[in-house]
């Protein structure tokens, strides 16, 4: 009876995980544990019954990530397509096609501006017909008013001249940009069609302003190269260093040496061919009197009616801008020559030539 | 066991590696033979791969697979009785420790001790020594004890009470 109470204690100490001298006993008694071979066998079978699990578990996750046999082919489909037209740019924009379609340049920085200048005077051509007999009793008289008319052409054809005369501004695009050319700007499609075929044909000048110049510069841009077709040869490196071309004086000089020349031809010719040769500039007085426009502002006004032209040229004069108002009405003149002028106008005109 | 019930192989071996001594323990001190116990061994790990997706963590694992253990071990006790009996145990033990118990002084050298242990464990009854394993091997309660035996709590604890009281006899011995 004596060992009860002790065997109750000794036993909830044991449940409350005291130690004790029994458990201290087991814990020596040997650890046995299964071999390997039991080990392996019990692996095995865990790992085998997990197997087709797993299997089934793979099969079903590649099915959900399949993708259906329709969205390939239509994936490839449109790869495909994408990148032929990929193709079709990169070939258009590398070999552009002759005459082909024109596309506008992407970026303002791809655009060179090309200035056509007018050509210089030709020389007189053309003449009144005259009757064939008195034609060889008059050949000296006729041959000095032809020099006379050709003289005041050629002065009044002078001061336009000091300024890059403009026929039109025609933009390309570099090699990097896209092949194309942006509509031309109105005084030249305000010439007609075979004007400008004309024109083109006559190409003596170009200037070229550069090719880094953004669309808000391109009003106030001055061309860094300067040829004529005259000075190519041997003053083309001069030509190309200089700024807005020869200066004023040698242009001058080269325009009265010509004229010269052209005086000493005439006197020489005969009286037929003079009458010829001098009719042809006064049949082309008034395409030829259409004056350089290399302003963005000229081109703006010379697409109003003349009204409204005589108006703007008010304005600018308001605005202490003679140059620029000059400009304008000698274009205005030029442009409509049978347009009547009032008198100021006409005679800021006459005062600036 | 849920992430290897997911067909997660490595769970299960981590799972194997921590319960594989105290499964075969308790087997093997249940049996007392190593065959047996191996046997158990392999069939307890076996249902409990098969149970793998009805597993519902409801219980300590560990509590788990003991029950389904004690189960099989209580199947095979009624299939093999009767069981070798304390003679025999003591004639191995005997046998293998003749040296030992022959020292004149009569002292209860370790070993002794341990096996005055093994041969008090034997002549438990399976439930109180069942009752005693799970608590010696496992660190088992009460409650959990109980819920492996299929018994009450305090027919747990009165059967640990009878497993104390035979040890200390055979250690006064």
């Amino acid at each position: 009876m004596s060992d009860k109470p002790s065997i109750d204690r000794e036993l909830d100490a044991f449940l409350s995980g005291e130690d004790n001298e029994i458990a201290r006993i087991y814990k020596k008694l040997p650890q046995s544990e299964p071999d390997a071979r039991l080990d392996a066998a019990v692996l095995a079978m865990a790992r085998g019954a997990v197997e087709p699990q797993r299997r089934a578990a793979i099969r079903h996750a590649r099915a959900q990530h399949r993708l259906p046999g329709w969205m390939i082919g239509i994936g490839t489909a449109a790869g495909f397509v994408f990148a032929a037209g990929l193709a079709w740019q990169l070939r258009n924009s590398i070999n552009p096609a002759p005459g082909g379609e024109m596309r506008p340049a992407r970026e303002s920085n791809d655009v060179i501006n090309v200035t056509i200048l007018a050509p210089p005077p030709p020389p007189p051509a053309a003449a009144p017909p005259s009757p064939p007999e008195p034609a060889a009793r008059a050949a000296a008289p006729a041959a000095a008013q032809v020099a006379q008319d050709k003289d005041a052409m050629l002065e009044k054809l002078e001061a336009p001249r000091a300024k890059p005369e403009v026929h039109g501004v025609t933009e390309y695009t570099l090699p990097g940009g896209s092949a194309g050319r942006r509509p031309q700007p109105a005084p030249f499609s305000a010439l007609g069609q075979d004007d400008r075929q004309e024109r083109g044909n006559e190409l003596d000048t170009v200037e070229v302003t550069g090719n880094r110049i953004r669309r808000v510069d391109l009003e106030t841009a001055q061309p860094t190269l300067s040829l004529e077709r005259d000075e190519i040869g041997a003053d083309a490196k001069k030509q190309s260093n200089g700024k807005l071309g020869a200066p004023r004086e040698e242009e001058i000089q080269r325009r009265r040496d010509l004229r010269a020349q052209a005086k000493e031809k005439a006197a020489a010719a005969p009286p037929a061919a003079n009458a010829a040769a001098v009719a042809e500039p006064k049949a082309d007085a008034g395409s030829d009197r259409i004056l350089p426009v290399n302003s963005a502002g000229l081109q703006r006004n010379a697409k109003l009616p003349p009204d409204k032209w005589l108006l703007k040229i008010r304005e600018l004069l308001q605005q202490n801008k003679r140059d620029e108002a000059i400009d304008n009405i000698d274009y205005f003149r030029a442009k409509y020559p049978s347009y009547p002028l009032p008198d100021d106008l006409r005679k800021l005109s006459d005062e600036s030539q | 066991m849920l992430a290897y019930g997911h067909g997660d192989v490595h769970a299960f071996e981590a799972l194997y590696a921590r319960h594989r001594g105290t499964l075969y323990r308790f087997l093997m001190r249940s049996c007392r033979d190593r065959a047996s116990a191996d046997e158990l061994f392999q069939e307890t790990w076996s249902r409990v791969v098969a149970a793998r997706e009805r597993y519902r963590p409801e219980a300590k694992f560990s509590t788990w697979m003991l029950q389904i253990a004690h189960n099989l071990w209580i199947d095979t006790i009624r299939r093999h009785r009767p069981q070798a009996g304390e003679e025999e145990t003591e004639h191995v033990f005997r046998t293998l420790d003749a040296p030992e118990t022959e020292q004149p002084d009569r002292l209860l050298s370790e070993f002794e001790q341990r096996r005055r242990l093994q041969l008090a464990l034997e002549d438990l009854p399976d439930e109180q020594r069942t009752a005693f394993l799970l608590r010696m091997e496992s660190e088992l309660g009460l409650e959990e004890i109980a819920q492996i035996t299929g018994a009450g709590q305090e027919t747990v604890k009165s059967r640990l009470r009878y497993a104390f009281a035979k040890i200390r006899a055979r250690f006064s011995e």
